[in-house]
Formats: C-alpha cells, sequence, structure tokens
C-alpha cells in the first residue's frame, strides 16, 4: 500500500485532530489564561479550563476533517477550479483501493453504511458495558460497587450514548447500505455529504469518549463527571462537572450527523427512485427510514440548540438557563433571567420525536420482514403507511407529557394526554398489518422472523404502558420511577435494538457475502428475549413498589426484584456478547452466501454479492410492488418464491 | 417485486438518465435550509419563552440601555441589499445577461462580506456582555447565530462570485444561482427578523 493512499485518510484525520486538540487548548490554557487559567472568580466571564477544553474540541473537529479531506471539493468548487469528472468520483468511491477505502472519506454508500455499521456497534458495545455496570450496582441494596458519583456519570453516559447510538443504528448502516439500492439507485443523493455524515458521527465519538477523562471537580461544585441523567436538565447542566463540555459538543456532532444524514435519505428516496419505483413499491424498510429521517431533519435542532445553550451557560457563563435573582450573582458568577422550563421544553421537544426516530425504521423492517417470511403480500399497504406517517405527525405534539408534574402549564395537561393517547391509533394501524400479513401465512421461521415476533410482543408491552403514563394520574404516581426506565427500554431494546438485530441477520449475507450462523443466532435470540424480558418485568415490578429512578442506593423493600433485574440483565448482556460472537465469527469464515437466500422480492437481492460499485449495471425498471407472494406472475417472469427453500435470484 | 432490466443505451447514457439531477440538487438546498429554519424557529422560539417568563427583573441588563440604534440598522440595511442585488442577478441569468449577473452577484457578496465584517466589530464593542442577564445571553446568542450564517455563506457568495466571473451561469444553466439563492433569501430574512425581535419591538430602548 502506498503512502500515496493514506493521504488523505482516516490517519491524517486522526492526526490533524489531535494536533489540533491539543494546540488550541493549550492555547488557551498557557498563552490566553496564563496564571489565571483556572480563575473563575464573580464578574470574570472566562472560566479558562472549561474554554480551554471546548476550544480543543473545536480545532479537534476542524483537523479532523481537513485531515480526512473533507473541505477539498468545497474549495475546489469554490475557487471555480475544474468540476471533478466521473473517473474523479469513482476514485473518490473508492474504485480500484482495497480495504484503505474503509478509513477513509469514501463516498461509495456501502463503504459508508459498512462504517457506519462498525462504529454503531461499537458504540453499543460500550453503552451495554454501561448497563451492565448500572445493574451491577443495583444487585444489591447500598452503593456498593461504585463511588454515587461515578454511578450518576455512568447512567448519563449509558444514556446519552444508546441514544446516539440507537438514532444511527438502523438508519445508518441500512440507511446508506440498503436502502440505495432497494430504491435501484447506484449511490446516494449526495455521496460527499453521506461520507461527511460519518465523519461527524466518528469525531463526535472521539469526543465523548473524553468524558470519563474529565472527572476533574468543577469549583462550582463538589462532584465530578456528569451527573445529570441524560436528559441534561439546565440549570443543573449548567452546575455539573466539566465533562458535561465533552457531552454536549459530542450531542452536537452526533446531531449535525444525523441531520446531514436525513436530509440525504430523504432526498436519495424522493428523486433517486429506479423507472417504476413509485411511491406505492417503496419496501416498507424504505419508509420508515423516511420517516424517521424526517423527524431527525425536523426535531434535531431542538436538542441541538438545547446542549448549546448548556455549553454556552457553562463555559461563557451565559444565563439561558439559569433563572436567579441578584443576590446570588456574587456566589457563582451567573446573573439570572433564564429558565428551566425552557431546557426542559428544548429537550423534550427533541426528546419525544426521537423515541418514534429509534422505532419507526424497525417497524418498517419488522412488516418487510413479516412479508418475506410468511410468503404474503402485505396486509393493507397503504395502512402501514398511514400508520408510520400519523407517528410522524402526532409525535410533534406530545412533548410536554414529560412535563406533568414540572408545574410548566398545569392547564395543558389535558391535551398532551389526549395527543399522547391518541398516538397509540397509528401504532394500532402498525399492529393490524403485522398481525394481518401473519394471519394464515406459512410461515418459514428464520432468526429475523423470530425477532419480529418478539418485536409484536414487547412493542405491545411497551406501548401498553405508555398508554398508563401518558394518563395525567397514573403519571402523578409513576413519574420519575422505574416503571418509566422499564417502558422505555420496552419499547428502544425490545422494539428497535431487536429489529436492528433482525435486520442485521437479515442483510448480513448481502453486506458481507456470508451467512451469519443460525444456531448460535437461535442461542443469542432466546437469549436476548428472555433476559430482557425478565430484567424490565421485574423493574416494572420494582416500579411500581415506588423505586425511583437514578439511585445507587435503594431500600431492602426493593431488592428482590432488583436481582432478580440484574439476574436477566446479565443473561442479556451475555447473549448480547453472543450475538456479537456471531457477527465477528461469521464475518470471518461463516458459509458463503447466494446472491437471494431469503427468496425475497425486493431490489437489493437481485444484485450479486458483494454488490458491484454503482450496484446495478443497468438500471432496472420496476413493474410491481415489493411483496407479490403467490401472485400469477406476469408471463415471462420468474416464478415467485412461495416455498420455505431459498429463491434464486430475480430478474 | 418484478423488474425488467433494458432499455437503456451504453453504460454513460443508463447512468442517471431517469434522475432529474438539477431537481435533486435542488431538493436538498432546500432540505438544508428547512433543517436551518428549525433550528432558528427554535431560537426565537427559546427568546419569546424566555422573554415571557421573565418575572425577577434580571432581563436587561445596565448596557442594554445603551445600545445604538444606528449600526445595527445599518447593518440590516445592507444585507437587504445584498439580497437585492442577487435578486437582481437572478433575474439577469433568467434574461441572459451576463454582465448584470455579474455585477449583481458581486456587489452582493462584497456588502455580504462587509456585513459579515461589521456584525463581528459590533459584536465585540457591545456595552454589555454575554454574561448579563437573559437578555443578554439571547442577543449575543442572536447576534453570534446571525454571524455563523454570514460566516458559512462566504464559502457560497464567493464561489458564486468566482464562477459568474467565469461565465459558468447561463440563460439554461444555473442551478448554483437558484440553489444558493435559497439559503441567501432565508439568511436576509433571518437577519432582519432577529434585528426587529431583539431592536425594534418593545425593548431595551422603549
Amino acid at each position: 500500500m502506498s503512502i500515496r493512499k493514506l493521504v488523505p485518510s482516516y490517519f491524517t484525520g486522526a492526526a490533524l485532530a489531535a494536533i489540533g486538540f491539543i494546540g488550541a487548548s493549550q492555547y488557551v490554557w498557557r498563552v490566553i489564561g496564563g496564571d489565571n487559567w483556572n480563575y473563575n472568580a464573580p464578574g470574570n466571564s472566562g472560566n479558562f479550563l472549561e474554554q480551554g477544553f471546548l476550544a480543543g474540541f473545536i480545532f479537534m473537529t476542524l483537523g479532523w476533517l481537513i485531515g480526512i479531506g473533507a473541505f477539498k471539493y468545497p474549495f475546489i468548487w469554490m475557487l471555480g477550479m475544474k468540476d471533478p469528472d466521473h473517473a474523479e468520483e469513482l476514485r473518490l468511491a473508492g474504485a480500484g483501493d482495497g480495504k484503505i477505502r474503509y478509513f477513509r472519506f469514501t463516498t461509495d454508500h456501502k463503504v459508508v453504511g459498512m462504517q457506519y455499521l462498525v462504529v454503531t456497534l461499537t458504540m453499543l458495545a460500550f453503552g451495554g458495558l454501561g448497563a451492565m455496570m448500572i445493574r451491577t450496582e443495583l444487585l444489591f441494596p447500598g452503593a456498593w460497587a461504585f463511588p454515587t458519583e461515578t454511578y450518576n456519570t455512568i447512567v448519563t453516559m449509558h444514556g446519552m450514548l444508546m441514544i446516539l447510538t440507537i438514532i444511527s443504528l438502523f438508519v445508518g448502516p441500512f440507511g446508506n447500505f440498503i436502502i440505495p439500492i432497494m430504491i435501484g439507485a447506484r449511490d446516494m443523493a449526495f455521496p460527499r455529504l453521506n461520507a461527511l455524515s460519518i465523519a461527524f458521527l466518528i469525531i463526535g465519538m472521539a469526543v465523548f469518549a473524553f468524558i470519563p477523562f474529565m472527572g476533574v471537580g468543577d469549583p462550582l461544585t463538589t462532584g465530578a463527571g456528569v451527573q445529570t441523567g441524560w436528559t441534561i436538565y439546565g440549570p443543573i447542566a449548567d452546575q455539573t462537572g466539566i465533562g458535561m463540555d465533552a457531552l454536549g459538543f459530542a450531542v452536537l456532532l452526533a446531531g449535525i450527523s444525523s441531520q446531514l444524514g436525513a436530509v440525504n435519505l430523504i432526498t436519495t428516496v424522493m428523486t433517486m427512485r429506479a423507472p417504476g419505483m413509485n411511491y406505492t413499491r417503496l419496501p416498507m424498510t424504505v419508509w420508515g427510514a423516511v420517516a424517521s429521517s424526517i423527524l431527525s431533519a425536523l426535531a434535531t435542532g431542538s436538542l441541538t440548540l438545547d446542549v448549546v445553550m448548556i455549553l454556552l451557560d457553562k463555559v461563557f457563563r451565559t444565563s439561558f438557563f439559569y433563572a436567579a435573582t441578584a443576590g446570588d450573582y456574587a456566589n457563582n458568577g451567573y446573573i439570572g433571567g433564564g429558565a428551566a422550563w425552557l431546557s426542559q421544553n428544548l429537550f423534550w421537544f427533541f426528546g419525544h420525536p426521537e423515541v418514534y426516530l429509534l422505532v419507526l425504521p424497525s417497524f418498517g423492517f419488522i412488516m418487510d420482514c413479516i412479508s418475506v417470511f410468511s410468503r404474503k403480500p402485505l396486509f393493507n399497504y397503504k395502512t402501514a403507511i398511514l400508520g408510520i406517517m400519523g407517528v410522524v405527525v402526532l409525535s410533534f405534539l406530545v412533548w410536554a407529557h414529560h412535563e406533568f408534574v414540572s408545574g410548566w402549564l398545569p392547564e395543558l395537561r389535558g391535551f398532551y394526554m389526549a395527543t399522547t393517547e391518541l398516538i397509540s391509533v397509528p401504532t394500532g394501524l402498525v399492529f393490524l398489518v403485522l398481525l394481518g400479513t401473519v394471519w394464515k401465512g406459512k410461515v418459514w421461521m428464520t432468526v429475523p422472523m423470530a425477532f419480529a415476533y418478539s418485536f409484536l410482543w414487547n412493542f405491545l408491552i411497551g406501548g401498553l404502558t405508555g398508554v398508563y403514563l401518558s394518563d395525567v394520574p397514573a403519571d402523578v404516581q409513576l413519574h420519575g420511577g422505574m416503571f418509566v426506565t422499564a417502558h422505555f427500554h420496552y419499547t428502544v431494546i425490545g422494539s428497535a435494538l431487536f429489529g436492528f438485530f433482525g435486520a442485521l441477520f437479515y442483510w448480513f449475507p448481502k453486506m458481507t457475502g456470508r451467512m451469519m450462523d443460525e444456531k448460535i443466532g437461535w442461542i443469542s435470540f432466546w437469549g436476548v428475549q428472555i433476559g430482557f424480558n425478565i430484567t424490565f418485568l421485574a423493574m416494572f415490578y420494582v416500579g411500581l413498589q415506588g423505586m425511583p429512578r437514578r439511585v445507587a442506593d435503594y431500600s431492602p423493600l426493593f431488592a428482590g426484584g432488583n436481582f432478580v433485574a440484574s439476574i436477566g440483565a446479565f443473561i442479556l448482556g451475555a447473549s448480547a456478547i453472543l450475538y456479537f460472537y456471531n457477527v465477528i465469527y461469521s464475518w470471518r469464515s461463516g458459509p458463503v452466501a447466494v446472491a437471494n437466500p431469503w427468496g425475497a422480492k425486493t431490489l437489493e437481492w437481485t444484485t450479486p454479492t458483494p454488490v458491484p460499485l454503482e450496484n446495478f449495471a443497468e438500471i432496472p425498471i420496476v413493474t410491481s410492488g415489493p411483496y407479490e407472494y403467490g401472485e400469477p406472475a406476469p408471463s415471462g417472469a420468474p416464478a415467485a418464491g412461495g416455498g420455505v427453500e431459498a429463491g434464486p435470484a430475480l430478474g | 417485486m418484478e423488474i425488467s432490466l433494458g432499455g437503456h443505451g451504453s453504460d454513460a447514457s443508463s447512468h442517471a438518465s431517469h434522475i432529474d439531477e438539477d431537481g435533486k440538487v435542488r431538493l436538498g438546498m432546500l432540505f438544508y435550509v428547512i433543517v436551518d429554519v428549525m433550528f432558528a424557529l427554535f431560537v426565537v422560539s427559546a427568546y419569546i419563552f424566555l422573554r415571557a417568563a421573565n418575572v425577577n427583573n434580571l432581563w436587561f441588563p445596565d448596557g442594554t440601555h445603551d445600545i445604538s440604534l444606528v449600526q445595527p440598522t445599518i447593518q440590516t440595511a445592507i444585507l437587504v441589499a445584498s439580497g437585492l442585488f442577487f435578486i437582481l442577478a437572478h433575474w439577469g441569468v433568467k434574461q441572459g445577461w451576463n454582465g448584470l449577473v455579474k455585477l449583481g452577484v458581486t456587489v452582493g457578496a462584497i456588502l455580504w462580506i462587509v456585513t459579515l465584517v461589521g456584525n463581528i466589530q459590533y459584536m465585540g464593542h457591545l456595552p454589555f456582555t454575554q454574561s448579563g442577564g437573559g437578555f443578554a445571553s439571547m442577543y449575543v446568542f442572536l447576534l453570534g447565530y446571525h454571524i455563523y450564517h454570514l460566516l458559512f455563506g462566504v464559502l457560497m457568495v464567493v464561489g458564486l462570485t468566482v464562477r459568474s466571473l467565469q461565465d459558468r451561469y447561463t440563460q439554461e444553466r444555473h442551478l448554483g444561482i437558484t440553489t444558493i439563492g435559497y439559503y441567501w433569501y432565508w439568511v436576509v430574512i433571518f437577519g432582519v427578523v432577529s434585528y426587529v425581535l431583539t431592536l425594534a419591538l418593545p425593548g431595551p430602548l422603549h
């Protein structure tokens, strides 16, 4: 491998990022700060310790983007130089390059999809590690495993990391790798923007990795780390340790990444579809991912604004979330004039659409999966679209149900209760479609189909408990307790994550050219499903008993339930490790896959494996919908799959 | 899913022949602006929320009474003028008047950069700091967000100027002018909105 291919690459990016961070932070600390670098006296609007970190993160990001060559084409455009021709575009997409194309700014959507897969699985592993640490602490009453400040920081990091992971977990790998092929396109609409979105996610996670090492206590507070919980409410977030600076900046970068990805995906689906692939012939996976991207594009700005305001409050002593009176000024340097409710509203205006952003891609995939493995057309395609889009619209009208007990506008609680309960109607439509599809189907039981069944079970529990929580009188009792934690884990793990597990098993042959091991797949499926249900059913139990969230120590009253929950969590963790092992083992030495192992009828299975650069030798012309199992084939077309045997590649 | 292959000629002609490349770029830029508009809506909502929620007389710090209306007004006027020159250029390119395109884009870009420099100078000489209470924080935030818009847009307006001076835009093909126009109009609109919100509405000066 020549050095020429390594410049620019992720390696030069990492080098410039390190130089950017060290240079900028040292400049602020030593040159601007001088003797006062940690000076935080009232009236001084500067806090050089935090300003140094923030400058470091900004220049780290710039160094990374310069180092990977992300600015090259914007400047070529700006300076009016010769536009890149098709050969140049192919080179940028990694034509003729070997493995090195996975380690640089590569525009091929399949490379970006694989980069997303590796990055998000790594994030998932670290988030899961945090979950195991939390359940270890809660195994017995008494804060016996970690200091309480450390425990709080672990809870915050676990929550935020998992949210960032699951935002990208489905739309990242499959939205990039599979969806362009599914709609018959050669690439995403904006390939360079695509490469930029994964670059932002990588550098965001690099910033996130600073948090455990930024445990130095802030002079303002006694604690260390980020002890706010994942909701990072101001003004608690303004007052927590300096780890908040890393968390806020990482969330900002990950938000930019998901917004760029969302704009790209929506544009791709709207403009790059193959001839004949009209909106009612799109596989439901595409609808799910587009719906998720709409939410991402419209709502993420609210979270971005929230973290930017927190960073400004912390580092530059603004008063967005600080509603102090003048007397406090002498004590802590804030003047006041802000509002804590602003933080909650900004956070939840993103936060509630965001939970649908997490599950909608899984909704879409599960519908495809059930149709493929029950060998039946989707029951009522248009109702399925109505269900998904209904969730999108309603999800913007429900956010204040998180603030029922905060005291903000109590007269509106009835409205938010009604809208929240209303959202069970479109999700009910999705259930109707799923059950109608599998009804009287000739089901081929595979691991992805098993995950689809588990989705039905888990999302039913997660959804129904959500109806209880949206009810104001019930919420007043249950708010801030373990019941809430169990509820949203049922929707996020049991639906979004298990949908991803099924989807990875399903598309693994197309993405890597090898089948995942069926036997290990079944063991890991039963392990995660049983372990997950033990954990969170026990958590519902302690929640109803009255146990609050986010506590390291709890009353012996809750000991039994927590012990069971922790054991379940360890089963879940061990089975997830088994699933990861399956991914790595099968990627290296699984049986080689045929082009269409499931006999599915969507376009991605018509391409050879591995999928060539630009996907299709000739763009296909689509003449029917994606689920035409058992329909009489038009004359001249290959026979439909119909049975349980692996079907031939169609087309 | 049934598909049929064929119907396309050579590889080169089948390459994206069914895709409206210009429409793709227009749509992408539109979505980018929508994402930015959403962020601006959140900022404006936060401003109104804080202004409505303030009860403890900490909203306007002392210095805000000394804000001069002159410089912000001039800067907003220059930005609006920049947008008008751009509209002139856009109209010119549709008529095929190349000279007008060059003039409009170049003058518009220069006015854009003048506003940027003016705003940075203004931010550096405010009679209060960002830590002076709710209004001060919000004022500096809106100003900073506006400066970010202008700074990011420098890439676009300079590129547009260079490329129009190279005669790259014709009556038939002027995608760059159309799409960057979306951003240009949006930044001018946001400049006016934040000017009205912070200064012209009843506030520290009244």
